[in-house]
């Protein structure tokens, strides 16, 4: 199948999700009147009937979330695997998760409002990647990929201590609940505001990804190959960071921390449209959205209280991956 | 015409010196070969003349300007590198790759376009691979690897082409095969570069030689280079040139 056919059919997958989505909950409304309302609204007209007011008030705002997350996490980790030229590496492989936690986190235990804790969570990530890169530079004249990678462990490491010792500090039947379900991950307390914000940033974010698509997708071949095609490797690098702890940190600030899609999303776009990454960014955006939509609706619909959503896309990521793994590995493993 | 030149050149990492006082001209249309033992640092001065890490000191100069004062994508206009052909860690179609040589010719925000896609196929074509194009480059042979990464340098449409012993770890036929389209390359006009574990691929394919050993850096025409006295001192063991009936030059134990 031609990609440019694969593409389509993953944006109509990804808009059949949302509105499938955005009709399940305690009030359940069917696919086509879902379809009808936003229909009607995308062209002006305002009834304001409770389906009306259900969807766009409260299922709506969720549902877009969990979409720009998973779109944000998978772009991420496609513009890392592609950048550390390996399959295996995710969004936080230079520490942006961790950091992130970290700010959060000490902005719960300050007893801090919840914009300012995602502010804290969206610099904690951003000092972190920062501190990462001064590292590897100070050490290695920072060219070099194997002294980064180290330096995001060592540094994620530490921030990982810190959040133990936050843990340990915080008062356990306010704070440490709250602290807890933030590591795990969720979108259950997100706001219209929270989605306002936040795509900006992302846009932000992934514009030069977009742009650089094609140069990026040769940095992959390694540092040599690609400056002897004729690439600025360092400027390109450089850039790719900035962008994608960007992204990862602004999601990650309104979502808390969502392992596996940003490792195992660019893994099954890259099934479906092969290695190059200028096919694999735009499936990685659309099947990243479509997957934390559809699992986002079950974390709040499967059970009568909220599953924790990094604890759904492990639950179900794992397997999946093994599974995908297991049928395609000649595709899948170098 | 000299399309690169070493002037004075020292090569090395950091403080560690390698080698010092390399001149070497490339003219268009002719093969030299760079020979060495094992860890001389025959890739360093190819990293050197690619301008991937800077001189010690000296300088290279492409057509006249000095490679320093050059941007990467403007090198990669006249310089082109084949890499030894290991598999990448993804698993891109032939063509796909071949087309990645464009990129010195694409604006920053671009892909390659149809054009593009014709340039590559015709360097396909020229190393009669063409079949290979949808085929996954991880799953084809090393030969064919080989080629289809000289073929990614011909889409560079550089008129230096730098190759890292291509004729390493190949069959002895995918050698031949490999030898003959260097030559043919030269034949173009271009200039090949290559280095090469084995010296009589210099008689076959080279008109200069270059040998990088300790004791120093030496340069010259094949028959003025390859004679059994330096051969000798460059590997440290008895060696001697010889024709056979045919004519065709061999290197064995003294």
């Amino acid at each position: 199948m031609r990609t440019a056919t694969i593409l389509f059919l993953l944006l109509a997958l990804l808009i059949a999700v949302t509105v499938i989505a955005s009709g399940i909950g305690p009030y359940a409304i069917s696919p086509p009147e879902v379809a009808r309302a936003l229909v009607q609204r995308l062209f002006g007209g305002t009834n304001n009937g409770t389906v009306e007011t259900v969807i766009f008030n409260i299922r709506l705002p969720r549902v877009a979330a969990a979409g720009i997350v998973g779109a944000a996490l998978a772009a991420a980790g496609a513009a890392y695997q592609s950048l550390f030229r390996n399959p295996l590496v995710s969004p936080d492989i230079l520490g942006v998760s961790t950091g992130a936690g970290l700010g959060a986190v000490t902005g719960i235990l300050l007893g801090l409002p919840v914009t300012a804790i995602q502010l804290m969570g969206f610099t904690g990530g951003l000092i972190t990647v920062l501190i990462v890169v001064v590292i590897a530079r100070a050490l290695r004249g920072g060219g070099d990929v194997l002294v980064l990678v180290l330096a995001g462990i060592v540094i994620g490491a530490l921030a990982g201590a810190a959040i133990s010792l936050v843990k340990v500090l915080a008062d356990p039947y306010d704070q440490l609940p709250a602290i807890t379900f933030w590591l795990l991950g969720s979108l259950a307390g997100i706001k219209v505001h929270d989605v306002a914000t936040t795509i900006p940033i992302v846009l932000l974010g992934l514009a030069p990804l977009i742009l650089l698509r094609w140069r990026i997708g040769v940095l992959s071949l390694g540092d040599d190959e690609a400056r002897a095609l004729g690439v600025n490797v360092s400027r390109l690098r450089a850039i790719v960071i900035v962008a994608a702890t960007l992204v990862t940190a602004s999601v990650v600030a309104i979502s808390g921390v969502i392992g596996w899609v940003g490792l195992m999303v660019p893994h099954m776009a890259r099934l479906l449209v092969g290695p190059r990454f200028d096919r694999l960014l735009p499936a990685s955006i659309l099947l990243g959205a479509a997957f934390l939509i559809a699992v986002d609706t079950l974390a709040r619909s499967a059970a009568r209280i909220e599953i924790p959503l990094g604890v759904l896309t492990a639950v179900i990521g794992g397997p999946l991956f093994v599974w995908l793994l297991a049928h395609n590995r000649r595709r899948m493993l170098p | 015409m000299t399309l690169l030149r070493a002037h004075d050149l020292s090569i090395g990492y950091g403080r560690t010196v390698i080698a010092r006082g390399i001149d070497l001209p490339i003219e268009a249309g002719s093969v030299t070969c760079l020979l060495g033992p094992n860890g001389i640092g025959k890739t360093t001065l190819f990293k050197t003349l690619l301008g991937l890490i800077p001189p010690l000191s000296g300088r290279v100069e492409i057509e006249g300007n000095d490679l320093a004062s050059l941007d990467q994508q403007t090198v990669a206009h006249h310089i082109a590198y084949v890499p030894q052909a290991q598999a990448t860690e993804f698993s891109y179609s032939v063509l796909d790759l071949v087309v990645m040589g464009r990129t010195a010719h694409l604006g920053a925000f671009a892909a390659p376009g149809a054009n593009d896609y014709a340039i590559a196929m015709t360097a396909l074509e020229r190393l009669g691979i063409s079949t290979l194009a949808d085929r996954d480059s991880t799953r084809i042979s090393g030969g064919q690897r080989q080629l289809a990464l000289i073929a990614r340098a011909l889409a560079q449409q550089a008129r230096v082409i730098v190759m890292d012993e291509p004729t390493a770890s190949l069959d002895l036929g995918n050698r031949i095969l490999v030898l003959e389209t260097i030559r043919s390359l030269s034949a173009d006009n271009l200039a090949v570069v290559l280095s090469t574990h084995e010296p009589e691929h210099a008689f076959v394919v080279a008109d200069r030689v270059a040998i990088l050993a300790a004791n120093g850096f030496l340069t010259g025409p094949v028959e003025n280079v390859m004679t059994s006295d330096e051969l000798s001192r460059l590997y440290r063991v008895g060696l001697v040139v010889e024709k056979t009936p045919s004519g065709r030059s061999v290197v064995g134990p003294a």
